[in-house]
């Protein structure tokens, strides 16, 4: 008898790690379950504990925190044709779903969203962190939310393509100093005129606008034809940019009407552009002293209008003449950014923990994207960790790989 | 590179001490040119896995190494063609080849192939994807040219006694 009593002392540990481990995934499979009780969305899968069905970011909480979940196909084709990491859109396009995981940044700014008060000016959100760590990301959730909520989304998906690389750059039609560029002018706008098509027939203008002597837009025009204007003509594209801007800004929060009101979610991704130096050059190699472009975006950040919110992520790598290891809203903004971004709320992004690590492991596991037997194993897993530190981005590049 | 010629570059005086970095550097990591291929590879099968049914799945190969290994098994010739003269003449004879000499000859007729028959605007690791994913097939110029030589070796079978070795 004291024989057996050993025995089963000696396996005792063994059994207890089974049961932990089982009564983690049930834990799990139950936080799910609840979930999908609230909801009541479809029948949850008890194998993907990394995925959750609930597809509407507004119902997104705490309990869906690390897990995935699938971004409508025609909200893609709509809100994002051009505002996704290129990395991130050929993911959609191998594993035929784009799925985005919900995290802690993302969860705080919709949260701010949801209580902020749109009489007051807006607020501004800056999402900063190291490089790789999701802001870019985290932004495309908090504007799918804005989506879903049937807000005006104005993106601008990498302002550091407006400050370099320019093929074209004319001299403004409207006033002497300035300097336009009409190939990022119209591409922008065709892009705005995707995501926004039900606002375009509401919304009419305010004021009558000059191009040239024979063309101009009455007071009174619906949006879509100041639109259309900007992208056929394409010399005054930069001009109409700043005009849509204007126009949105005077009437966001303003009528309390049934019709007319709407809420304005401008989202800039690498916000440091506006306020740095300029790679391009007027063509006897000096610098131009104001492009209309970036002077409307730096009007727009001020928020001396109501009704809306600006939502900002920080860029390090599209940047230029910034070191790679600044990351920080003080250093990448520099002091004029600072100045005139402030007052804004600052949010955190920081590499995967545990639980993401595990669920994105799981999400590749799950879509066979890690192919190397080795990388299926424990061991590898270790290395995986070891090796790209919980960064997103550069687990992204290993395993891909893999 | 640099860890194999790291005996050729160090300090041959006591007083002599290196200031700058080099790429001669024994910790320089060369850059590595495969991943892009068997990403490119990857890809490309799992985004057809992805979309065929269930009931095709299970043949679709997803894993680049596998796919690679193959595609360079399928490439292999298993007889050559060895010129041998006699009486004046020089006749292509066939002949079996070495191991290391069929590994070899798949390999180039790979890098020959991507480098002259593909469009000039693509980058080589996704030339090289293409045609590897069409040597795991069985189909593409590679395989065709292995098995032309396959043709050439049995249309001169006559001449296999020439071979003295």
């Amino acid at each position: 008898n004291l024989r057996n009593l050993k025995r089963i002392c000696n396996q005792e540990p063994t059994i207890t790690k089974v049961q932990f481990v089982h009564l983690h995934i049930q834990s799990s499979g139950q936080q799910l379950e609840a979930v999908a009780v609230e909801t009541a969305s479809a029948e949850p899968n008890p194998l993907s504990v990394f995925r959750t069905s609930e597809q509407d970011p507004t119902y997104h909480s705490e309990g869906h925190s690390g897990q995935y979940y699938m971004l409508p196909p025609a909200h893609i084709q709509k809100l994002f044709p051009y505002g996704l990491p290129p990395r991130f859109q050929l993911q959609i396009k191998t594993f035929n779903e784009g799925c985005v995981m919900v995290r802690p940044p993302a969860l705080e700014l919709i949260s701010y969203l949801k209580r902020a008060d749109y009489s007051k000016p807006p607020l501004r959100y800056v999402l900063y962190g190291d490089i790789g760590t999701g802001k870019t990301m985290s932004l495309c959730h908090a504007l799918h939310y804005c989506y879903t909520q049937g807000w005006l989304i104005v993106h601008i998906p990498d302002a550091h393509l407006w400050i370099k690389n320019c093929k074209e750059l004319l001299p403004s039609s409207s006033r002497p100093s300035r300097f336009d560029q009409p190939i990022q002018a119209s591409q922008w706008l065709k892009n705005f005129k995707i995501t926004n098509e039900r606002f375009l027939s509401k919304l009419k203008t305010t004021q009558r606008y000059v191009w040239t002597k024979r063309e101009s837009t009455e007071k009174g025009q619906p949006l879509g034809e100041l639109i259309d204007q900007g992208v056929n003509r394409m010399k005054s594209s930069s001009d109409v940019v700043g005009a849509v801007l204007r126009e949105l800004k005077l009437q966001a929060g303003g009528t309390t009407e049934g019709e007319g009101a709407f809420k304005l979610a401008v989202a800039v991704d690498g916000v440091n552009a506006l306020w740095g130096k300029t790679s391009l050059k007027k063509e006897d190699r000096t610098m131009p002293e104001e492009l209309t472009l970036i002077h409307n975006l730096r009007k727009m950040m001020k928020n001396n209008w109501s009704g809306g919110a600006i939502l900002t992520a920080l860029s390090q790598t599209g940047s230029v003449f910034k070191p790679r290891s600044a990351y920080l809203p003080n250093e990448l903004l520099g002091e004029e950014g600072f100045d005139s971004m402030e007052p804004f709320v600052p949010v955190s992004v920081s590499n995967y923990n545990e639980k993401e690590f595990e669920s994105c492991y799981l999400y590749y596991l799950d879509r066979s994207w890690l192919q190397h037997p080795h990388s299926r194993s424990e061991e590898g897993k270790k290395e995986l960790i070891f090796l790209c530190n919980k960064n997103p981005s550069i687990l992204e590049r290993l395993c891909a790989a893999l | 590179m640099a860890a194999s010629v790291r005996h050729l570059l160090k300090p041959w005086t006591p007083s002599l001490c290196f200031a700058r970095w080099s790429r001669y550097n024994p910790y320089y990591l060369d850059p590595d040119p495969s991943k892009d291929t068997l990403e490119t590879m990857k890809r490309k099968q799992v985004e057809k896995y992805h979309r065929s049914p269930a009931a095709k799945r299970l043949e679709i190969e997803c894993n680049p190494y596998t796919i690679f290994q193959q595609a360079l098994e399928n490439c292999k010739p298993i007889i050559g063609l060895a010129s041998v003269q006699k009486g004046g003449k020089s006749y292509q004879v066939p002949v079996p080849l070495t191991d290391n000499r069929r590994r070899f000859l798949a390999m180039k007729w790979l890098i020959t192939e991507c480098r002259d028959n593909k469009h000039r605007r693509t980058h080589m690791y996704e030339k090289l994807s293409q045609e590897l994913l069409a040597a795991f097939a069985n189909e593409g110029n590679v395989v065709k040219r292995k098995h032309d030589l396959h043709k050439m070796a049995e249309a001169n079978r006559a001449y296999a006694h020439y071979r003295w070795w």
